[in-house]
């Protein structure tokens, strides 16, 4: 694993376990189909969430969620109706959402 | 959070008041404009993005909307700047003040350091408020570099000129710390001044046509010069500007308003503008001339206006664009009429144009013999139409001139001529005390009889000329105006009948087949 992708599976796992805290069952991490990529699907009230974890260590190129142009939105959004397709349940409404992590200092990248 | 500001935009060359509503939500960061903004609108967000953040306010990571009202009117131009950044800064809380903004409109453009930049439309926009708008606000904030030329307009309404130079100055402003107001009492009034660099004395001979071209300038009467090539008659109309009386302080204005719509005003401010001479040649469009575009911008006829429209090579022009010069000679005004609306803008212009007398140029020459045939010829003059022909007070023709005269030390310099139409004009000025015209060419039919009071000879001269030459009725009263125009330049109380056979006499041609 490069350093960059390191980062971002340690900003996932974050993710993941705040989602956790504040109720939310998660489904699927790194939900892959044709159509894109989602980093997290997680359930809350029978309400699905798509999330979409972007970390950043700097600001230099601006700020995260800037990161998620129409372009990425687009193809979360094919990915997600991908999703509710085949996963069986019948769902009234859905969640769209970015969780920014930002990272001040790195300590033992070696697991 | 909501926050609303003002700003103005123009339609044609009228102000309408524009209500910037900015609305920052939560959400993903986007920057949405709503409310037919054009592309030069939409650019803004950027601008606006980086003049905040430059100017060491922070900028939001929310989704903003901007709604610009009245939404159904096109928006076009950089102006909406300075009034969005303002409504953002208030939304965030970055400028936190007791009183709203209504009473005060926005016009600027921002650069990326947060400059506040002049823009060219800043005159109108700021005319047409005040005329239209005027008791809704009380204060203007614009680039410093607008406001010497906009302060001509706002002296003596009440309404305060902001000089603002930068963003974050007039952040400060509006939170208290208040920029002075505008002070025009130091501005030295400059004049047009004399540039006049060519001089009429550069054309030899051509005695009647330069009086011809007087009487045009004095009476404001249409003008067209008829000529082989070569004979100067593209000179004399160069010359035309140096003959001009000033603009009055009004004239100036509604004019420098035209240009300034168009966004053609360059540093110079409006009391420095000369009477417009717009020089139009055979390869013009229609648009270009009368105006037009899907949205609406002035034309030459309306850059000419309270000036001279000059059109050479008059009849190689297609016939439908001198046609369409006969409405706006007749009403002083043009309308364009688009789908979203139509607009009006002025076009009181004094009409002068060039031709030739056939294709080849030559007919009538003493010394060279035309090659076009009679239905050349035909063709050719047949881009003058009746109607428009009978629009033209004075036709002049102009023939080469003779060594002897060539060799002349002495012809009608620009001076002379000046000095004519100066006395011209102060007679009129006098006769026309308290009427809405100012010139002959002006002056309504009803009038010629109290105007150009005819003696017996006089007026059993025109019978004959109205009997026996078969003119129309126009044709008729415009002779008597040309006639006073004629008396007019030699200071002659009466219209006599040396008047009247020079007014004759300069519509020769017209007739002619």
């Amino acid at each position: 694993m490069t350093g960059k992708r390191k980062t971002g599976s340690i900003g996932e796992e974050l993710a993941a376990s705040i989602l956790q805290s504040k109720g939310y069952y998660i489904l699927r991490r790194n939900f892959t189909c044709p159509y894109g990529e989602i980093d997290i699907i997680a359930v809350k009230n029978n309400v699905p969430a798509f999330i979409e974890v972007k970390v950043r260590s700097n600001n230099r190129y601006g700020e995260p969620c800037e990161a998620v142009d129409i372009k990425k939105q687009r193809r979360i959004k094919n990915a997600a109706r991908y999703f509710i397709a085949q996963c069986g349940r019948k769902y009234e409404k859905f969640d769209f959402q970015v969780m920014e992590i930002t990272v001040n200092h790195i300590e033992d990248l070696e697991f | 959070m909501l926050a609303k500001t003002r700003t103005a935009a123009l339609s044609g060359l009228e102000s309408v008041l524009v209500d910037i509503d900015t609305d920052i939500s939560s959400g993903l960061p986007y920057f949405n404009i709503i409310g037919l903004a054009d592309t030069s609108v939409k650019e803004s967000t950027e601008r606006i993005k980086r003049a905040i953040i430059n100017s060491g306010f922070t900028y939001p990571k929310n989704r903003i909307t901007v709604n610009l009202m009245p939404a159904y009117m096109h928006k076009r131009g950089s102006h909406f700047d300075l009034g969005m950044a303002v409504g953002l800064l208030r939304a965030t809380g970055e400028i936190k003040a007791e009183k709203d903004d209504s009473h005060r409109i926005f016009i600027g453009e921002l650069s990326l350091d947060g400059e506040v930049m002049p823009v060219k439309t800043a005159f109108a926009i700021t005319a047409g408020i005040i005329d239209q708008e005027k008791g809704k606000i009380n204060e203007i904030i614009m680039s410093y570099r607008n406001c010497r030329e906009c302060s001509i307009l706002t002296q003596n309404t009440g309404i305060s000129l902001i000089p603002a130079r930068s963003l974050s100055q007039v952040a400060d402003h509006i939170r208290g710390r208040h920029i002075k107001a505008y002070d025009r009492s130091h501005e030295k009034n400059e004049d047009a001044g004399d540039t006049a660099d060519i001089d009429f004395s550069d054309v030899k001979g051509h005695e009647e046509a330069k009086e011809a071209i007087a009487a045009a300038a004095a009476g404001g009467h249409s003008l067209l010069m008829i000529g082989p090539p070569g004979t100067g008659k593209t000179m004399m109309a160069k010359r035309i500007p140096g003959i001009l009386p000033p603009m009055t302080a009004a004239e100036q204005i509604e004019t420098f308003k035209i240009y300034s719509c168009a966004g053609m005003t360059g540093e110079d401010c409006c009391s420095k503008m000369k009477r417009p001479f717009r020089y139009v040649t055979r390869n013009i469009s229609r648009a270009a001339l009368t105006g037009g575009g899907r949205i609406p911008l002035p034309g030459e006829i309306s850059f000419a206006h309270n000036g001279i429209l000059f059109m050479d090579e008059m009849l190689e022009i297609p016939q439908e664009i001198i046609e369409a010069l006969r409405e706006p000679m007749e009403e002083k005004k043009v309308h364009i009429v688009r789908k979203e609306g139509s607009v009006v803008f002025p076009a009181d212009f004094i009409f002068a144009g060039a031709s030739n007398p056939c294709r080849c140029g030559y007919l009538g020459d003493p010394e060279r013999t035309c090659t076009c045939s009679a239905s050349k010829i035909r063709s050719y003059r047949s881009h003058l139409s009746g109607p428009m022909s009978d629009r033209i007070d004075i036709c002049t023709e102009i023939s080469r001139v003779d060594y002897e005269r060539l060799m002349d030390r002495k012809s009608i310099s620009t001076a002379e001529m000046k000095s004519w139409v100066e006395t011209a004009r102060n007679m009129q000025e006098e006769r026309f005390k308290g009427c809405a015209f100012r010139c002959n060419a002006k002056m309504p039919d009803s009038l010629t009889e109290e105007f150009c009071r005819l003696g017996n000879r006089e007026a059993g001269f025109m019978r004959e000329i109205y009997i026996d030459h078969g003119v129309s009725t126009r044709r008729y009263y415009k002779l008597l105006k040309v006639a006073r125009t004629m008396a007019d330049m030699r200071e002659s109380p009466d219209v006599r009948m040396e008047h009247l056979t020079a007014a004759f006499h300069y519509t020769r041609f017209l007739k002619k087949e």
